[in-house]
């Protein structure tokens, strides 16, 4: 390296550059506002307009809407009686349904109990309690009482009877794998029929009932 | 410095030297350094207990060791010294203050020094592109701004009141980097905003430091470069504009991949952005056709050579951005290496280069001394194989990797391995662009010290001449 300091001939050609000002190609122009027209079409098939609710990869709150859990139907029962179950049933049944038979508790999973026609059988056992043999699956349960869990339950009649509709809705959905909501309207009705009833049913009777 | 006694571009040049040295030689030890965390980080895909028993160069600490250098260490401070060179040249006016910007060039290395020590220590952010801890990034923009106020004050100055592109690009890119820079700083780590709203903060700072204020820096110096080194006019100043506002407009909204767990409004904008970044890559693009077609200059391996390299990497970055961003490709290539491959080139390939260009242009007017040209010349190739090697083999394993992950029947270690051939190669390229780093500051400082070594000796013969005519006397 040379200690001189000296300037080679592309160092000494010191002019500025200078910038020509020929006109700016149209198709440029014309490219960027067609780029800019497909941007905003799809920012509005996919943009979801500023929406904080809407994530990738749904495009509109409509869109979103579509993929929740219906509200009002049989799953918000299902979710408030198996609330209910866990309570008031559990203890005994089990969170699984499968029953304790130690305490000669039967199980309600596929139980024909549970799998009946309607409701009605059920909402009897369940506001009155039951004692005495019964035959669950085949298999014959003598050693346990069921106490009257639905009377007993908080609030008023009409309370009673909405709770007691969800954990039927519950039970035969969850273990009997019916999907059929039970009324409140229906259970109230039932339980005005055997209002004055203090004794737990039988099995019998539940039969004669509800056969 | 008045209107009244125009000054000389060698006066000009001079009082950059202390400025430009202390930028400069910066610059590039953090290159060097940058390049050895990122192959040590480079290393740990090939043999993962490498540095087990050294917490200082396991991937969780080196990768952020790199970019943080990479950025901080290097591409600032080498932007700024060209953006502060070209104010001063094509403002014709000697530089404000020149020791205050040599001070704040001093602090500026000292807070990237802080940010290094604090990640080497486990300490880092968190953010990618933005990994220094809260001092460090205290100390960097105050830093940042006591250089940029006297740069602005050089530029106002000026005594040649028409402006040229490259005057337009490097003030745009002394506002941008104080407003991303201090939004992030504020936003990420003195009043941290909370969930998911940090990244998108993250990722609006690392795209417009990314895909603006590199550009901005960047195209200043291909923009003075190009027609000075093949002597013809830019083509033209109507072109230069529109990349100019096109680049501000589109490039801010870049950076938001396109499945990030925010609002679909952000990610859909973000890679609209990014497509719509081609309508300045083309009318670079033709820039640079018009301005160099049939110009007789041969690069040789010189400044020229670096420069067109550079806005080849710019176009096929912007390029391989602008379809990662279409919906059906993002699906494959979002969250993998592809992403990595495209910035890197962005990074190593347009950034670097262009930087690489200016300082081998500007230092032997700055310094009086040539620069060995064997040394640029393998510099350069060096570079561009290494940053080849590094960038394609590394979208290409991105998007293997990315079509492994997609594949539900696939096990997810597939997808990694998928990626295997392309580190194998990338780390090769990784090794070239560290010996190229070493050559580069091995070029700097040998200028910079030439140059005091030629003041010595005139100054010994100015001595010996004093003492011969007493002598006579």
């Amino acid at each position: 390296m040379n200690a001189d300091p000296k300037k080679s001939s592309d160092v000494t050609n010191e002019a500025e550059p200078t910038a020509a000002m020929t006109a700016m190609p149209v198709w440029l122009v014309a490219l960027m506002v067609t780029l800019l027209f497909l941007s905003a079409w799809y920012f509005d098939l996919y943009g979801g307009w500023f929406e904080p609710k809407v994530f990738s990869p749904y495009v509109s709150v409509a869109d979103v809407q579509r993929f929740q859990p219906k509200t009002g139907g049989i799953a918000e029962t299902v979710a408030r009686g198996k609330k209910l179950f866990s309570d008031n049933c559990a203890v005994c049944h089990m969170e699984t349904g499968v029953g304790n038979p130690a305490n000669g508790c039967p199980p309600l999973v596929d139980s024909e109990w549970v799998k009946s026609p309607t409701a009605t059988r059920m909402v009897m056992l369940i506001s009155k309690g039951l004692s005495g043999p019964i035959t669950v699956n085949g298999k014959v349960w003598n050693s346990g009482v069921m106490l009257a869990v639905g009377d007993s339950l908080p609030g008023s009649e009409a309370e009673k009877a909405e709770k007691i509709a969800a954990i039927a809705t519950y039970v035969r959905f969850q273990f009997g794998k019916i999907a059929v909501e039970t009324k409140p309207a229906q259970v109230e009705a039932i339980r005005a029929s055997i209002k004055d009833r203090t004794a737990n049913f039988t099995a019998e009777e539940l039969l004669k009932a509800e056969p | 410095m008045t209107a009244t006694s125009p000054t000389t571009p060698s006066k000009i040049d001079s009082s950059c030297r202390l400025p430009l040295f202390t930028l400069f030689s910066g610059a590039a030890v953090w290159l060097v350094l940058s390049s050895v965390f990122g192959l040590a980080a480079s290393m740990t895909f090939h043999k993962p207990d490498m540095f087990a028993d050294c917490a200082m160069f396991s991937y969780g600490r080196a990768y952020p060791a790199w970019s943080h250098l990479l950025v901080y260490g290097f591409a600032i401070p080498s932007g700024l010294g060209v953006g502060l060179w070209l104010l001063a040249r094509l403002g014709r006016v000697e530089v404000a203050k020149p020791l205050l910007i040599a001070v704040g060039a001093k602090l500026w290395h000292l807070g990237v020094m802080v940010g290094f020590v604090a990640i080497v220590n486990g300490q880092t952010s968190g953010y990618e592109w933005f990994e220094l801890p809260r001092y460090a990034a205290m100390i960097l923009f105050l830093s940042f701004m006591l250089m940029a106020i006297w740069v602005f004050v050089t530029y106002s100055r000026r005594t040649e009141t028409a402006l040229y592109p490259s005057q337009w690009f490097t003030l745009a890119s002394l506002f941008w980097f104080p407003w991303i820079f201090s939004t992030a700083t504020l936003l990420l780590q003195i009043f941290p905003v909370r969930g998911v709203v940090q990244s998108s903060v993250a990722w609006w700072f690392a795209g417009n430091l990314l895909n603006v204020w590199l550009t901005l820096s960047g195209l200043a110096a291909t923009f003075y470069l190009l027609p000075k080194l093949t002597n013809r006019p830019l083509q033209s100043h109507y072109l230069a504009l529109f990349v100019f506002w096109t680049v501000l407009i589109f490039g801010t909204w870049t950076g938001i991949p396109m499945h990030s767990p925010l609002p679909a409004w952000m990610s859909t904008l973000s890679s609209a952005a990014a497509v719509m970044m081609i309508v300045p890559m083309l009318a670079l693009a033709s820039i640079v056709f018009l301005t160099t077609i049939g110009a007789k200059t041969a690069c040789g391996g010189g400044s020229l050579c670096f420069s067109k390299f550079g806005v080849l990497s710019f176009n096929l970055a912007t390029l391989a951005a602008a379809i990662a961003a279409c919906p059906a490709v993002a699906r494959v290539t979002d969250f993998t290496w592809f992403t990595h491959g495209h910035t890197t080139l962005r990074l190593y390939g347009f950034f670097a280069m262009t930087m690489f260009a200016a300082i081998y242009h500007i230092l032997p007017r700055v310094t009086g001394v040539e620069i060995c040209p064997r040394r640029t010349k393998s510099h350069f190739w060096l570079a561009l194989i290494g940053t080849l090697l590094l960038a394609v083999p590394m979208m290409i394993g991105g998007i293997k990797q990315g079509l492994k992950l997609a594949d539900v029947s696939a096990p997810f270690l597939d997808s990694t391995k998928a990626t295997m051939l392309g580190f194998r190669i990338g780390t090769l390229g990784e090794v070239l662009i560290a010996i190229g780093a070493l050559i580069f500051l091995a070029n700097v400082l040998l200028s910079i010290l030439s140059h005091y070594r030629a003041i010595a000796k005139i100054a010994i013969a100015d001595a010996t001449a004093i003492q011969t005519a007493e002598v006579k006397l």
